[in-house]
């Protein structure tokens, strides 16, 4: 036999032994380095094949060296200034704002941005264009992207670059997907669980972190350039992220402990005891190791009914900074602790200028807990948070670039504001930013007033928005929003345009509804009118209710977007005890609903499902761990005209951590997104005709 | 309250075939013997070649057939991932081999078992049925071919070893007797060239049989020479001339010195010579096949030969075999590329099961996917506002209004009924125009399709007049088989330059408003053929829902769109459409959905 025909058989026996073994064998040999498998040549830096002829999506021009928008990349323009061309053209001092979506005024954009606020109060200070502010900040930029903007806007000769970031670092999962990586993480999760899951995800985040602000620095020996950073701060006296309960803990029977802690900590809460309710709270914290949000949120609201702002604080960041382990959902931007304290130390070890927004509100404010004053939702700023924060960087930069000394209250009397129609319009894409993404009614609520207090005219868009969200056609194709067109501001038609997903919207449209009352505009009527007309069964074939459209009006809890909340299973994930889709229908007949169901966990006993309509028990589905479907008749008399609601009530399951936890690591180990909470049961379809 | 609402497990017969993983994912469900739906998962991603899991084909699937994923007795996929893991493996043990293939060899060593991917994604737990890469070919080729018994030729680029398989086949009964191995392949020769030629690997091979008949077979020599046919159905391929197994490149530094040209630049200006290029490579394949269909019939002498795998859609080829080979009777599988191998999956578990042959036993048409009901498009355009003509219930008038509008020079995008299964556009979801004149090929290439001006563009045919206009020996409904065009009307616009066309005839019965449409263009031209080419402009899939038509319409400027009963027209469209279309980018092949084209997917 040739030795070709010896390689073969050999390669049939490894590919046997591959199969026959499972995944865990071939990653073993993986694990010890062996097979050389990670492509070095990936892991240049972004700033190691910069491309020389471009900053952001300005490309060069050979014939004047100025930066023009490069046409190859229109797709992107959005993401940035709308500034046709970069100069290369000094008059006076030069500064570049680099930094993602809060640094360009989302939601004010392009009316009102910090970039010109930060402009007006140098110049206005200094004199006319004696110092230049280019706004290179971009939405949705990542750590990878503002290297390059940083490295590459050297070109343009910047005084002082001011990087206004640190919002979207926490998201990065790229580390998670390394061959490299993914042993030692799973170790970590052996030995301590979630917990050891989070160590190895918060060191590798400091790690890019550093080296970030080593690579900005490593440019500016010869490049006399100052380099300015402005920590964000965080909307932590109303943010609130969406409920999960805890992940799998690693003690047996602790994940049922924390279920029954929670259980009586809120109902203590309920009842006013708030220091017995924190004594639980706290028993829950010793199983979850702050890495639940649930568990700080109980905590932070009892110490808030007891006046103790910072702790409640202090819980308040730790329920923020838990989301680091929430792998398989979307969570909003956010910046933790950790990349702060990070920021700042490593900053001053170049000595680099810091203005550091949690100081710089809680001193202007003397508020220990930022709010609804200063933000539009998580992270992005109202025109008094921009202000305040860009006020802090002139006179910084004031002081350290131009020798003179002005105070930040100097700046701010001398900044420019909003008009009436752009707050309005900030207020009014705030609240449907906020409904959105889980929000309450109060915070929802709060945005729609002061849109309309600042102006009549988001009463239209309210309407113009109904329609947009409830004929499911492309934003492009609805023809009352062409119309429309022409009255509407730059900053609502991009959101508009880019509004990835509609969805029933029942908060946002409660709201909007209680503002248009108000000024005797019936928006009810036309909102049951047209939801009658578009989604009523009988008028369509079937409706599924397993489309996001139907059971989420919050990102974050959005599943099966083209397959999947982690892009992986092809179903729905109860992570509550209680799962809730909605339909509409006349009433005038029975409907049919028809289920796919099964429980994920090791049955105590047989086991039903409780399948409700209007919160009346309609079926009870014997279930198991396997698909099982069932046709259920939906009797008249249970039906409203409407919105009607179907529940999944679970049943309690043995939840055995340490089977989740090998799972857990196992895909990690074959570099599949896990799934770090508990699941009540999944639903592979629901439908209703 | 009792656990009656529960369904019990029906009586029906339930099978899915699943093609997933490399290239042109694809679903179909087989129930109570007969194929209800068939559908590429890019028509529902959008992504060009989309290799992803079919989850949105599956649920389509299953939505059609009206079952639950626990109703389903078996899901069937279409190859044997261990053997092609061995290969695989095996690739990386070369010499020399470089370190972006050992390093793909680890990954696939570490990735999901198939298996374990459907099991993971859907949560199935009932039977899964895996089959062989070429037998899957196979089998959708001859389960559904119509013949009682028949000769299965497969050639493709690989499967797992495999890369031609020689198969007999009679009643439920369908074996390999012979196949030839990888790296020997006739699909990567064809392949090879394509890239040579400056194309993309995967998905450029059907341009180059369309740049073809512009050239001479001055390098048919030479690229015989790159292939040594052997004893029965054996050949080998002259490793020294390809580089595919070492590195990112299909061809090698020696080819080039053979070919004696440079490898043309992708994108750049074609030449004569890529073109002489083209049309010795398509007449070798030619000879190469007549040679290997002669050996098979030796085999297996039926009247019937069917044929499947991706060269199989090269047209030109079926129809010289049909022509000059020994078999009566041939039967291309029209979705003949990887995604049919669902379908043959399918058939082979079902076999497997049932100890019976799927009780349909021939392909009466492709139009096997989606489609939209005429509420829901009065819906779509309501809801828009846009102007439109309402045809329902008129279907003549319909006919022959959209049949004048060609007349006068008009391009239609026409959307009717459910997808076509398989890469052609046959009446579903097509852009049609007048073939009778002589700037509509230019016009639909550069304005509207947006390609390469050398392209093609097919005929459909009233299939009771097709002989009037073709030399054709049989029905061609699928359009896998090519033959001159002998009308007496003058044709430019679907004639290629060595007078031959891809001609796919309509019948009453399997597209009765496509046939309308024919008769009523007839009737006032007295040429009961149009041009027909699929609803799609480059780089993107065909359109599925009305609202990709309603994009696509936008996108490449065509006069009319016609969909289902109902009819815009491109002078009324709002100006928001055309930047909201501008505004919605094809997805590119960055998708990591996406294949790749520097070499065969499969490698």
């Amino acid at each position: 036999m040739s030795s070709n025909e010896s390689k073969k058989r050999l390669a049939a026996e490894l590919a046997d032994k591959v199969y026959s073994e499972g995944n865990d064998f071939a990653q073993l040999l993986a694990f010890t380095g062996l097979l050389n498998t990670e492509n070095k040549d990936a892991s240049l830096s972004s700033v190691d094949s910069l491309n020389k002829d471009l900053i952001g999506v300005w490309k060069k021009q050979p014939e004047t060296g100025s930066f023009v928008r490069d046409m190859a990349q229109s797709a992107d323009w959005n993401y940035w200034a709308q500034q046709p061309v970069l100069n290369m053209e000094k008059a006076g001092k030069r500064v570049v704002l680099v930094g993602e979506s809060v640094a360009r005024g989302m939601l004010y954009d392009p009316s009102y941005t910090p970039a010109q606020v930060l402009s007006h109060m140098l110049n206005s200070q200094q004199g006319a264009d004696e110092v230049e502010v280019i706004d290179l900040a971009r939405t949705n930029a990542n750590i990878n992207i503002l290297e390059e903007v940083v490295a590459s806007c050297r070109q343009l000769s910047p005084d002082a670059i001011v990087i206004f970031a640190g919002n979207n670092w926490v998201g990065n999962r790229a580390y998670l997907n390394s061959v490299d990586n993914s042993y030692d993480i799973s170790d970590s999760i052996k030995q301590d669980g979630i917990k050891g899951l989070r160590t190895r995800l918060t060191e590798a985040l400091n790690s890019e972190v550093e080296s970030f602000i080593d690579k900005v620095n490593s440019h500016d020996a010869t490049a006399n350039t100052e380099i300015y950073w402005v920590v964000p701060e965080f909307n932590l006296g109303d943010w609130r992220d969406p409920h999960i309960n805890v992940h799998w803990l690693e003690g047996k029977g602790d994940n049922e402990k924390w279920l029954s802690l929670k259980h009586e900590a809120e109902s203590l809460h309920g009842s006013g005891e708030f220091k017995a309710s924190i004594e639980c709270a706290k028993k829950m914290l010793e199983l979850d190791k702050g890495d639940c949000s649930a568990t700080a949120y109980i905590l932070a609201d009892c110490h808030q009914e007891l006046g103790e702002y910072d702790l409640q604080r202090q819980y308040l960041e730790m329920a923020r900074d838990a989301a680091i382990v929430d792998l398989t959902r979307s969570y909003t931007p956010r910046i933790t602790n950790d990349i702060r304290n990070i920021v700042k130390v490593k900053s001053a070890q170049y000595d680099n200028k810091l203005i550091d927004l949690r100081e710089v509100f809680s001193e202007r404010f003397e508020k220990v807990i930022p709010g609804r004053e200063l933000f539009l939702d998580y992270c992005h700023l109202t025109s008094t948070g921009i202000r305040t924060a860009m006020a802090e960087v002139a006179c910084e930069i004031s002081l350290s670039m131009l020798g003179k000394e002005r105070t930040a209250k100097q700046f701010i009397e001398n900044a420019p504001v909003v008009n009436a129609k752009d707050e309005a319009d900030a207020h009014l894409l705030a609240a449907i930013h906020n409904a959105h993404w889980g929000q309450s009614f109060d915070v929802v609520s709060y945005y729609c007033k002061e849109a309309v207090d600042k102006s009549k005219d988001v009463l239209q868009i309210m309407k113009l928005f109904v329609e947009i969200q409830n004929k499911r056609l492309p934003i492009w194709m609805n023809n009352s929003l062409s119309e429309a067109l022409d009255d509407i501001s730059p900053q609502v038609k991009r959101y508009l345009f880019s509004m990835g997903t509609n969805c029933l919207d029942q908060l946002l449209f409660d709201a909007f509804s209680t503002c248009c009352s108000q000024h005797d505009i019936q928006l009810d009527s036309y909102l049951s009118k047209i939801q009658n007309s578009q989604h009523t069964v009988g008028n369509l074939d079937k409706i599924n209710l397993l489309d996001p459209y139907f059971h989420s009006t919050s990102f974050s809890e959005t599943q099966l977007i083209e397959g999947g909340a982690n892009n992986r299973n092809d179903y729905y994930k109860a992570y509550m005890a209680s799962s809730q889709f909605c339909f509409f229908t006349d009433a005038e007949r029975e409907q049919q609903l028809k289920v796919t169901l099964k429980l994920v966990n090791q049955l105590k006993n047989e086991q039903r499902v409780f399948i409700k309509i209007n919160g009346q028990v309609v079926e009870k589905v014997l279930a198991s761990n396997e698909w099982k479907s069932c046709h259920i008749t939906l009797p008249k008399k249970l039906l409203v005209a409407g919105i009607n609601y179907v529940q999944l009530e679970w049943p309690e399951q043995i939840l055995n951590a340490n089977e989740h936890l090998e799972r857990i690591c196992s895909d990690i180990n074959g570099q599949l997104v896990p799934e770090i909470y508990p699941i009540y049961g999944n639903v592979f379809s629901l439908e209703v005709c | 309250m009792n656990d009656t609402s529960v369904l019990q497990k029906k009586e029906d017969r339930v099978v899915i075939g699943m093609s997933f993983g490399y290239h042109d994912s694809s679903c179909c469900v087989i129930k109570n013997g007969e194929v209800l739906a068939a559908v590429h998962e890019e028509r529902f991603s959008r992504v060009k070649n989309d290799k992803s899991f079919p989850r949105q084909s599956l649920r389509y699937c299953l939505g059609y057939a009206d079952v639950s994923i626990d109703e389903v007795d078996c899901i069937a996929y279409y190859e044997d991932a261990q053997k092609k893991l061995a290969r695989q493996i095996w690739m990386g043990t070369i010499d020399d081999a470089d370190p972006f293939r050992r390093k793909e060899v680890y990954r696939h060593i570490c990735e999901q078992k198939p298996e374990d991917t459907i099991r993971d994604i859907t949560g199935y737990s009932g039977h899964i049925e895996i089959s062989e890469h070429h037998l899957s070919h196979a089998a959708s080729a001859y389960y559904f071919s119509g013949f009682d018994d028949a000769a299965v030729l497969t050639v493709d680029g690989v499967g797992e070893w495999a890369t031609t398989s020689y198969s007999r086949a009679e009643g439920n009964g369908l074996s390999i007797f012979e196949e030839v191995n990888f790296p020997d392949s006739i699909g990567l020769l064809y392949s090879t060239i394509t890239s040579f030629l400056g194309f993309k690997v995967n998905s450029g091979e059907y341009k180059v049989m369309g740049l073809a008949p512009y050239g001479r077979p001055v390098y048919k020599d030479k690229i015989l020479s790159l292939i040594e046919l052997k004893e029965k159905g054996q050949y080998s391929l002259n490793m020294d001339y390809f580089d595919f197994l070492n590195t990112n490149r299909m061809y090698s530094d020696k080819l080039i010195e053979l070919m004696g040209i440079e490898p043309r630049k992708p994108e750049s200006e074609l030449d004569q010579i890529h073109m002489d290029v083209a049309k010795s490579l398509q007449v070798a394949l030619e000879e190469i096949l007549l040679e290997k269909v002669n050996y098979l019939y030796d085999q297996v002498p039926s009247d019937n030969l069917c044929m499947a795998g991706g060269v199989a859609l090269n047209c030109v080829a079926n129809g010289r075999i049909l022509r000059e080979g020994p078999y009566k009777n041939l039967f291309v599988q029209p979705a003949s590329g990887d995604a049919g191998t669902a379908l043959g999956a399918a058939a082979i578990a079902w076999v497997g099961l049932f100890g019976e042959r799927p009780k349909q036993k021939d392909t009466p048409h492709a139009y096997l996917g989606t489609e939209a009901s005429s509420d829901e498009i009065h819906n779509l355009l309501m809801n828009s506002g846009v102007k439109f003509s309402d045809y329902r219930g008129n279907e003549e008038e319909l006919a022959k209004f959209v049949a004048s509008r060609i007349a006068e020079g008009a391009v239609i995008g026409w959307f009717q009924g459910r997808m076509e299964f398989g890469p052609r556009a046959l009446g579903a979801r097509s852009i049609l125009a007048d073939p009778r004149l002589g700037n509509m090929r230019d016009k639909i290439n550069s304005l509207v399709k947006m390609r390469e001006a050398f392209r093609p563009f097919a005929p459909a045919v009233m299939a009771e007049k097709a002989s009037e206009h073709f030399a054709l020996t049989a029905p061609s409904p699928f359009m896998l088989q090519t033959c001159d065009v002998e009308s007496l009307i003058d044709l430019p616009a679907i004639t290629h330059v060595d007078n031959s066309a891809r001609v796919q005839t309509v019948s009453k019965e399997a597209n009765p408003r496509f046939h309308r449409l024919l008769s009523e263009f007839d009737a006032i031209t007295d040429c009961p053929i149009i041009l027909n080419t699929s609803f799609n402009v480059r780089g993107e899939p065909v359109v599925r829902t009305p609202l990709d038509a309603v994009t696509c319409f936008v996108r490449a400027s065509i006069d009319y769109l016609v969909l289902g009963d109902f009819i815009i027209s491109q002078a009324d469209i709002p100006e928001m459409w055309k930047v909201g279309v501008s505004n919605t980018p094809i997805k590119k092949d960055k998708d990591p959905r996406a294949i790749g084209h520097a070499v065969y997917t499969f490698l």
